[in-house]
């Protein structure tokens, strides 16, 4: 139980570190865009 | 600077899961703090492309209205459920009783009633005012969706407090261990929810001064991170005894911040105004004389409220420091050895407060054979 609890566990966590780190790179890009289009309110 | 702090609570909330389901398999709060990690991970990611894709570009690609889409409503699921189910489940995965299975289930219709009708209520996109629903239901069924999204937006507070509610009523009735559990989780719970309130007060009177609203949300945003930390250090039982010197602390330097805070700002209003009074022109000297009287406050008033804090809301420890401070100095003059040891015990006694208290002496053998 432990075992597989673990895997599943750490899959989930790496999902979310992969897109949580995708996310920041289009953070990033769309904070040095040279020219913005309407609000952006996440800024 | 959102994104950043998702992306911190992602390895936050998902580290803790890990550790906590590998240990815990059966426990379901190991499994929300994993399901905190993945959706506020796809949340950052959809709105960090949306927010590129829409506002970055000439272009805006159609994956970016169905990112914008995801954003808008993910977060109802990923912060909001996640955290009231944690409050519910907390600490061992059963709810607080019976009565409040009921209360329990409203809540997750009410939570799956909001995130549907945020995602089908035709129009603009909250977060994206430039998108168009893509999924937006027309006719009736889409008017009832917009009236219920009206109705959970303003129930959405209360009915977290609800939750919350839960984890006070087992604070009050928990003993020993499962106490101190639930203190760690309640200290954090409660430093969201206080720190967001006063950070939505600030924001709506101080329209003008944006700067302590913010700070008050930094202070939401580190309890939010918080919670899964205290969580964490709850069912795995470390340091689990330190949570009360950790409030006592937190009592002691806000109190102490908040001192210093209004003996700053009127020591450089007051000599402003001296200054002006004297001279004619503000002067600098003004604030580094206000910066010099805080840094030599800081420790004597530290102690101060240290010893009122401990007077006020620790009264049986600061009680026991101070018998057993008496005791050490009477320890000095006193020689008989048979009132030496009565005081002794009356001291454990008062504060220890054991059962019961015996002392025994070794006889001193060695000494009475060399003295025949």
């Amino acid at each position: 139980m432990s075992g597989r609890a673990s895997r599943i566990a750490r899959t989930l966590w790496g999902l979310g570190l992969v897109f949580g780190a995708a996310g920041l790179l289009f953070g990033i890009l769309a904070f040095r865009a040279p020219f913005r289009r309407g609000g952006g309110l996440y800024w | 600077v959102t994104v950043v702090v998702q992306d911190a609570v992602v390895v936050l909330y998902g580290a803790l899961g890990v550790l906590i389901a590998s240990r815990h398999g059966r426990n379901p709060i190991g499994w929300i703090f994993c399901f905190v990690a993945v959706s506020l991970g796809i949340l950052s990611f959809a709105s960090g492309y949306a927010d590129y894709a829409l506002y970055a570009r000439d272009d805006s690609p159609p994956a970016a209205v169905l990112a914008a889409w995801v954003a808008s409503w993910l977060f109802i699921p990923a912060v909001y459920i996640s955290v009231s189910y944690l409050f519910f489940l907390f600490p061992d995965g059963r709810l607080a009783s019976a009565r409040w299975r009921p209360v329990f289930w409203a809540v997750s219709v009410f939570a799956v009633v909001a995130a549907l009708t945020t995602a089908l209520e035709p129009g603009r996109l909250y977060s994206f005012p430039t998108v168009e629903n893509p999924f937006g239901v027309g006719g009736p069924f889409g008017r009832i969706a917009a009236g219920a999204k009206e109705l959970t937006d303003l129930a959405a507070m209360p009915v977290l407090l609800v939750s919350l509610g839960s984890m006070v009523s087992r604070l009050r009735g928990a003993r020993g261990r499962e106490r101190l559990q639930l203190k760690w989780i309640t200290y954090a719970a409660a430093l969201t929810a206080v720190s967001f309130a006063l950070s939505f007060l600030a924001g709506s009177l101080t329209g003008d001064w944006a700067g302590l609203s913010d700070l008050f949300f930094l202070a939401g945003v580190v309890g939010f991170a918080g919670i899964p930390v205290a969580a964490a250090i709850a069912i795995l039982k470390h340091r689990l005894y330190d949570i009360d010197r950790i409030i006592n602390r937190t009592l002691v330097y806000a109190t102490l911040t908040a001192a210093l805070a209004s003996v700053y700002v009127g020591g450089v209003v007051t000599l402003q105004i001296v200054f002006r009074a004297l001279t004619g022109q503000g002067s600098q000297l003004a604030v580094v004389a206000s910066t010099l009287a805080i840094a030599a406050l800081f420790g004597p008033l530290r102690r101060r409220v240290q010893g009122f804090i401990d007077r006020r809301f620790y009264r049986k420890k600061y009680d026991a420091a101070r018998t057993l401070e008496a005791f050490s100095a009477r320890l000095r003059d006193d020689i008989d050895l048979q009132a030496l040891g009565a005081d002794l015990v009356g001291v454990v006694g008062e504060t220890v407060q054991p059962a019961h208290a015996r002392l025994w002496l070794r006889p001193p053998s060695h000494v009475r054979e060399e003295e025949r």
